[in-house]
Parts: structure tokens; C-alpha cells; sequence
């Protein structure tokens, strides 16, 4: 059981996170301008749009410009906070969340691709990692990329 | 080095999130289509074609007002949609080709000075692969839509 658990939760170095974050959130900046580009011109053409599973479940309302360039400054915004380490968990969760939908939204019009399921997973982690003293340069140890309380 | 403590509740849900998570993967991967997006099958990365398969590109070709016929790129960022999403909706566009609306409205917006389109018609190159090489190609229309002025 303990072997288990270590495999699931191994002591690694705190400023792996941080290193991470910001990584992963300038990687999401250059995303939604090189590779997911698409939601924006896509949400002008609501009789091609076909929502995913994970659209219908939550109910999300159809794509349209407006809300196609709302998620868009969101993401901008949350990502350079993201980056910058400030407000880990709460730009954390709404960049894990807009892009999320984002990419969904880009998945709604026929072609769906499954290059974008680490990058996902990883925005939902990083937010369950609270702030991270030192930052890049923290010489703390912790449980599995993981805070307790 | 100093070792930051999780608790055990802490602990608990996150080892529980990871194994729903890999389950909904395998789930996806073994059972269910596209449409699970995010946990759908990665197995769209694990073909290539036979060495006798036919290898066809969709396009969309248009008649400018001032006589020329020209291929309108099934781009983004010059027909605000890409060629994935037409191809994804062939039945729909055949059954109904006003939907190549999308197409000519996204070109029409990205060049304005052009003349405009009169006629598009959606087109496919059919490459026959002999071998594994490159072998003749037919051009098949699939339909075409008078543009209404």
C-alpha cells in the first residue's frame, strides 16, 4: 500500500511547480494564437457547431463571438498572472476552466483532436499546488506536487 | 532540505481523482468515440495508410466575378475555417450547400478588394497510391452553390 501510495504521490522538489507553471502557462499563450486559433472564427458559424459530450453535460451555452473573445481576454489575463506566480490557485482554476472550454469549443465543429489531454490534466493540477515560497528558487521538498490544507 | 507534510484527506482525493481519471481515459480509448473529448481514443495517432490506399484532399474552389476559377484555402486564417471542419461535414454540405456559406463569407471577409464570388464548388483530389508512392489523381466534385447576390 505504502509503495502505492509513493508512486502516486513521490516527494519531489517544490520548485518543480513553480518552473512548471510558468512554462505551461506562456505555452498556453502561444496555444490558443498557434495551435488552437480556431474558437474564435469558428463561433461565426453556429450552423457547423456539433458540442462534444462534455458541452452537453454542463449544459454550455452555444459558442458566439462575444463569448469566443471573452474567454479569450480571460485567458490572456490568467495567464500572465499565471506566470508571473501570483494568485496560484485562483488564476489557476479559471485558466484550467477557460481553457478547458476553449478547447473544447475548437473540438465542436467536426474535427476533434486528442493532442491537448497532458496540457488539460496539467492546468487542473497546477491550482491544487498553493503558493510556492521562493518560487523557482524554493528549496522545500513536498508530497507529490501537492499542500497539505 | 526541508519536507512539507499533506494530510491525509489532502492525500486521499487526489490519488482518487487520478485513478477516475485513468479510468475514464481507458474507457475512452477502449469503448468510446470522439465525442468524450477530453478522454477520447488516442488511437488517431497509431495508423499510417496502406501502401494501395486512396488519399483524398477536400477542397473548395471558387468563380471570382471576373472569370477566374481560384482554390480558396481551407485555412483559418484566410477562410475562417479549416479543412478538417469541411471534411468533417460533407454529408451535411452535399445534402445542403448553402452551408458553404462559412467558407465563401470567411474568404469574402478576409479580401475585401477582390472581386466577388459568384460560384464555389466543393471538390476532392483522389490520389491513388501505387506501392506507397504517388500515383494518379482524379478530381471529383461533390457539389456547388451559386452564391445569391
Amino acid at each position: 500500500m505504502k509503495k502505492v501510495i509513493g508512486w502516486f504521490a513521490p516527494v519531489l522538489p517544490e520548485a518543480r511547480v513553480a518552473i512548471l507553471r510558468s512554462v505551461l502557462y506562456v505555452f498556453v499563450i502561444v496555444d490558443i494564437h498557434l495551435i488552437v486559433r480556431d474558437p474564435i472564427p469558428l463561433s461565426r458559424h453556429p450552423e457547423l457547431y456539433q458540442p462534444l459530450l462534455l458541452a452537453r453535460i454542463l449544459h454550455l451555452p452555444p459558442p458566439s463571438v462575444p463569448l469566443t473573445v471573452t474567454l479569450y481576454v480571460i485567458l490572456l489575463i490568467g495567464c500572465v498572472i499565471g506566470t508571473a506566480g501570483r494568485l496560484p490557485r485562483l488564476a489557476g482554476w479559471i485558466v484550467a476552466a477557460a481553457f478547458t472550454w476553449w478547447t473544447a469549443i475548437g473540438m465542436s465543429y467536426g474535427k476533434v483532436d486528442h493532442d491537448h489531454l497532458a496540457l488539460v490534466v496539467a492546468l487542473w493540477v497546477l491550482p491544487t499546488v498553493g503558493v510556492v515560497n521562493g518560487r523557482w528558487r524554493s528549496r522545500q521538498r513536498f508530497t507529490g506536487a501537492t499542500r497539505s490544507g | 532540505m526541508e519536507q512539507r507534510a499533506i494530510s491525509r484527506v489532502s492525500l486521499t482525493w487526489r490519488i482518487v481523482v487520478a485513478v477516475l481519471g485513468i479510468g475514464l481515459l481507458l474507457n475512452g480509448s477502449l469503448r468510446m468515440s470522439d465525442d468524450v473529448w477530453p478522454f477520447g481514443p488516442l488511437s488517431q495517432y497509431a495508423f499510417s495508410p496502406p501502401r494501395d490506399a486512396t488519399i483524398v484532399i477536400t477542397r473548395v474552389e471558387g468563380l471570382l466575378s471576373d472569370g477566374r476559377r481560384i482554390d480558396l484555402p481551407l485555412r483559418v486564417g484566410a477562410a475562417g475555417i479549416s479543412r478538417a471542419e469541411i471534411e468533417a461535414r460533407i454529408p451535411q454540405i452535399t445534402a445542403d450547400p448553402a452551408l458553404l456559406r462559412s467558407v465563401v463569407d470567411g474568404w469574402t471577409r478576409r479580401h475585401p478588394g477582390a472581386p466577388p464570388l459568384v460560384q464555389v464548388w466543393l471538390v476532392q483530389d483522389e490520389t491513388r497510391l501505387v506501392d506507397g508512392r504517388k500515383g494518379p489523381t482524379r478530381l471529383v466534385e461533390l457539389t456547388t452553390w451559386p452564391v445569391p447576390r
